[in-house]
């Protein structure tokens, strides 16, 4: 079975479970009577709309410093160094967790436990889901590039920053690119979803937003269970995907 | 003619493989020194230590000395600079990605050069000397990369004259390049040898012998001979593997 299958069944999974707790908030507003579903979702979705607006800075911001990081981890720290292994190890750890574990934990934590939805909160949770990803594949990028070319240019008598900008950078430029809309698919598609269904949530006055139907954290688990499956399909190493149940 | 580079005691590793096990020898002024043997002898790692662009390879330790007239090349500070007194073919074309014109242009420009003038004077010389100036001529604007195999080698040597090298080394320059081309550059090494000192590391070892005013007979990182080129192809070399090897009993 492919990753896409899981992923597939991940997101309906998660499709499920979000309608399960919509429907279920949407009785509750009903019956609270504090606010008509209308006014409710009207003003949840402006300053939603706002929020997101607000983040495309942090999410341009953390793509271009992950490209920057990456290429100067990539080609000016020796490999051989300790500082560059354990940068590589937290990339894979980071880049190897399911998006979804994100979003559940971003939410928890940065919205719920600090009690607010501030700019801080929500820049956290994007550059968490970008940077990682970002940097990893610009790595790959970047190390995928024929060496013969960078021998080409330094036996030229280029200076190695220019080398990189000018003729390794170009030639990653793809690589790098299909990173990038990556990690952004992977925020806005997955975790955006539930970010935005559980700001929705927490935004019509629900005093227990993790008060939802029990069927709907079926729903939840093995979404989580799929995109498990997705990740293991993906990268194909025992170590990656016990590390993320670890963390 | 006095010494061009001087080598001593040479050795390399790649982790814990020997590539070079501590060779000797001179390089005189405007001589074209072939360099032959078989694979895995330590000929492309000894040019890469002579241009210094082994230090981009992992996990290498170089010992010994290699002097560029007379200065030890690991205490030149201008590493760039040196590699401009250098150059360097790679066996197979490398195209950068800009024009015909900007290829050959690429190295003047990176060392200052700005006027229009100088750089079409350049581009033209080095493209003659590369004998693809005909070809091009008329679409210096194209792609680079859109030439054949061959003249992407020839525009490589191009690109590679254009900063004036003190010393050529051409590791293997004709395997992507069809016998008549080869003997157009051929001819055209034998008038630039007035010029610079070239290294010629090639498998053809008729062509060492067509070009070379000394050969060396390099095998698993040990310098087995080096003298004139008449004397490695006579039938009496120094060592019999030399033999052997120049007549095609090994290798």
């Amino acid at each position: 079975m492919s990753s896409l299958f899981f992923h597939c069944l991940t997101f309906t999974a998660l499709l499920l479970a979000l309608f399960l707790i919509l429907d279920n908030r949407h009785d509750s507003a009903l019956e609270e009577n504090d606010l008509t579903t209308q006014e409710i979702s009207t003003d949840s979705f402006y300053d939603l709309q706002e929020k997101i607006n607000s983040m495309l800075p942090i999410l341009i911001g953390s793509i271009l410093i992950g490209i920057v990081f990456a290429v100067l981890l990539q080609e000016w720290l020796a490999r051989e160094s300790w500082t560059y292994r354990i940068f590589d190890f937290i990339m894979v750890i980071l880049a190897g967790i399911p998006s979804v574990f994100y979003g559940l934990i971003c939410i928890y934590y940065f919205i719920f436990k600090s009690g607010r939805v501030s700019y801080l909160t929500h820049s956290l949770t994007v550059v968490l889901l970008t940077m990682p990803i970002t940097i990893q594949s610009t790595q790959y990028a970047v190390k995928s590039v024929d060496v013969s070319i960078r021998e080409a240019v330094y036996a030229l008598g280029v200076k190695k920053s220019r080398a990189i900008t000018q003729h390794v950078i170009p030639h990653a430029f793809s690589g790098i690119m299909s990173g990038v809309y990556t990690a952004v698919s992977r925020s806005f598609f997955v975790a955006g979803l539930i970010l935005v269904t559980f700001a929705w949530i927490q935004t019509a006055h629900s005093r227990d937003p993790f008060n939802i139907p029990k069927n709907a954290y079926v729903f939840l688990i093995a979404a989580l269970l799929c995109s498990l499956g997705a990740s293991f399909l993906n990268r194909k190493t025992v170590p990656n995907v016990l590390s993320s149940f670890v963390l | 003619m006095r010494n061009k580079l001087e080598i001593s005691k040479l050795k390399v590793t790649y982790g814990d493989t020997q590539a070079i096990n501590g060779i000797s020898f001179d390089v005189l002024e405007n001589e074209i020194l072939g360099i032959i043997g078989p694979a895995q002898s330590g000929k492309t790692t000894l040019l890469k230590v002579i241009n210094r662009t082994l230090e981009f390879t992992q996990g290498t330790s170089v010992e010994g000395s290699v002097k560029l007239d007379g200065v030890d090349i690991s205490s030149i500070s201008d590493v760039h600079g040196l590699r401009r007194r250098i150059g360097m073919v790679l066996p197979l074309p490398v195209g950068l990605p800009l024009s015909i014109y900007d290829n050959v242009a690429f190295a003047p420009r990176t060392a200052g050069l700005r006027k229009k003038a100088e750089l079409d004077e350049i581009v033209e010389r080095c493209l003659q000397q590369a004998a693809l100036w005909d070809e091009v001529k008329d679409r210096l604007d194209s792609l680079g990369t859109k030439l054949s195999g061959g003249q992407q080698q020839r525009l490589t040597i191009a690109r590679a004259l254009s900063h004036q090298p003190e010393v050529l080394c051409l590791d293997e320059f004709s395997i992507a390049v069809d016998p008549v081309t080869t003997m157009r550059i051929e001819e055209v090494l034998k008038t630039l040898k007035n010029e610079m000192t070239i290294l010629l590391v090639t498998n053809l070892v008729q062509q060492a012998k067509r070009l070379a005013n000394r050969t060396a007979f390099m095998l698993n990182g040990d310098l087995i001979e080096i003298d004139n080129t008449d004397v490695i192809f006579s039938e009496n070399p120094t060592e019999q593997a030399t033999y052997d090897y120049v007549n095609g009993n090994f290798g």
